[in-house]
């Protein structure tokens, strides 16, 4: 593992006057599920492109176990996956064709049979062979989870993931998060429906105008807890 | 999970495979270029015409201004397509210098396409003497090179830009100028008559120096200019 834990120091990002984050500062650490969450324009996004490493910060600094972000940028690539509002799939290519070529791009060994694994665990083995752009929202959400799943990223960071998702699909992703949180992925979870995320995350973060409003870590934060911690940090 | 990292060449070929894939499914691409090509061509033969003939020595300014309206056409959806999976592209472990040649590659390949419809066309059109068909093809490689390899830097760098297929245009005529009049003026002493290769061999020399220098740069700077601010 390179990625033992990521540290954010007073990370700042300005967009022209505009300061989408002012000074943030959190650890996250393997094992755990972490949950940010805010208001729009709170920096949510912004947090998640910096820690991807595809955004740098304007100031302060982020720490990959021994890396830093210009570091990270270079040589962590592979080991973060970052599950957005967009599938990130060709429309024009299978379910199976995505997977095989994603996992061609990360140099696994027999593309094809990893392919078919994770079809299988996301349960799109029937529709593996349909175009994505014939998927319905939360078909495409299981495949953007196996894409972003398939090469064990070190880093998960998901905005949003439980969107237009039903709830054999909500119970899915639970499933492979807490498989995930296991195998020692540092998780964070970007989403404002707390019903889903009900019992799964220990750490609570709250942007608010680009501050770190609050931050809680208790185990197996139920629903109605998180809702409470939020409206109290907002 | 064992891992062998592709190399430079494997990946180059993984985003070009890709790309090719998409284009064979969809054909958008190729059909909007050939067919705005075609238009143009077939324009330019009824607009260059004297006493009821076409005039030979416009043939290779038609073909060239064919070239980079339909490659910026097609550069525009090209990098269009991939604005969803950029990020999933710009995280995997790949050169991005590989992705680059990639694009690129996929790039010179649509043009070729376009090039390999039009020049028949412009040749009965304009009822063009075909006498040195080697150093034409030299030509049309280098100089669609050339475009590609600026029009490939800049498509990828303003993928997430609002207005890009205003800049696209802004930013690439100014810097492909010198390979569109080089392009230009090899085709045309290629098809004169009689035709001058010594001539068109001093433009496409002048060609490969451009190309060197562009696909170096581009290869260079690809990394800095697609990273996100």
């Amino acid at each position: 593992m390179q990625i033992s834990r990521v540290a954010v120091r007073q990370v700042r990002k300005v967009f022209g006057r505009h300061p989408a984050l002012a000074g943030v500062s959190f650890e996250l650490a393997p094992g755990g599920i972490s949950l940010l969450m805010g208001p729009n324009g709170a920096g949510k996004s912004t947090l998640l492109g910096i820690l991807s490493t595809l955004s740098p910060p304007t100031s302060g600094e982020v720490r990959y176990g021994e890396h830093d972000h210009p570091t990270a940028h270079r040589l962590l690539r592979g080991r973060i996956g970052l599950l957005a509002h967009d599938a990130m799939l060709y429309d024009r290519m299978s379910c199976r064709e995505n997977l095989v070529f994603f996992a061609r791009l990360y140099g696994l060994s027999r593309p094809a049979e990893v392919a078919s694994r994770w079809l299988e665990r996301v349960q799109m083995q029937e529709a593996a062979d349909r175009q994505v752009s014939q998927l319905s929202r939360g078909m495409l959400q299981r495949v953007a989870l196996a894409r972003v799943l398939l090469p064990d990223p070190e880093l998960l960071l998901l905005d949003e993931p439980f969107t237009g998702l039903d709830r054999d699909a909500v119970a899915l992703l639970r499933q492979q998060l807490k498989q995930v949180r296991e195998a020692g992925t540092i998780i964070l979870l970007v989403t404002h429906d707390v019903e889903a995320v009900d019992g799964l995350c220990d750490h609570l973060l709250v942007l608010r105008r680009g501050h770190l409003a609050a931050e809680h870590r208790e185990s197996g934060l139920a629903g109605r807890q998180i809702q409470e911690r939020y409206h109290a940090a907002l | 999970m064992p891992r062998s990292e592709p190399g430079f060449v494997a990946q180059a070929l993984l985003v070009l495979g890709k790309d090719l894939r998409v284009e064979w499914r969809s054909r958008e691409i190729v059909y909007t270029m050939v067919f705005f090509a075609v238009l143009v061509v077939l324009i330019f033969s009824f607009a260059f015409a004297r006493q009821g003939q076409p005039m030979h020595d416009v043939a290779g300014g038609i073909l060239w201004v064919v070239v980079a309206f339909a490659g910026t056409l097609g550069l525009g959806r090209f990098f269009d397509r991939e604005r969803e999976t950029q990020r999933a592209l710009m995280l995997a472990p790949i050169s991005r210098a590989a992705i680059y040649a990639g694009k690129l590659g996929g790039m010179v390949i649509f043009i070729g396409v376009t090039e390999a419809v039009v020049l028949p066309l412009l040749v009965l059109l304009f009822n063009l003497p075909m006498t040195h068909p080697l150093l034409l093809g030299g030509t049309l490689a280098l100089g669609t090179l050339g475009f590609a390899a600026v029009g490939a830097l800049f498509g990828a760098s303003l993928m997430q830009t609002r207005s890009r297929d205003v800049l696209l245009g802004i930013l690439l005529y100014p810097i492909v100028t010198p390979v569109i009049i080089a392009g230009a003026k090899g085709t045309a002493a290629l098809l004169a008559t009689p035709a001058d290769p010594a001539a068109a061999l001093v433009w496409i020399k002048l060609m490969a120096i451009f190309d060197l220098i562009f696909v170096s740069l581009a290869l260079w700077a690809f990394e800095p200019l697609t990273r996100s601010e």
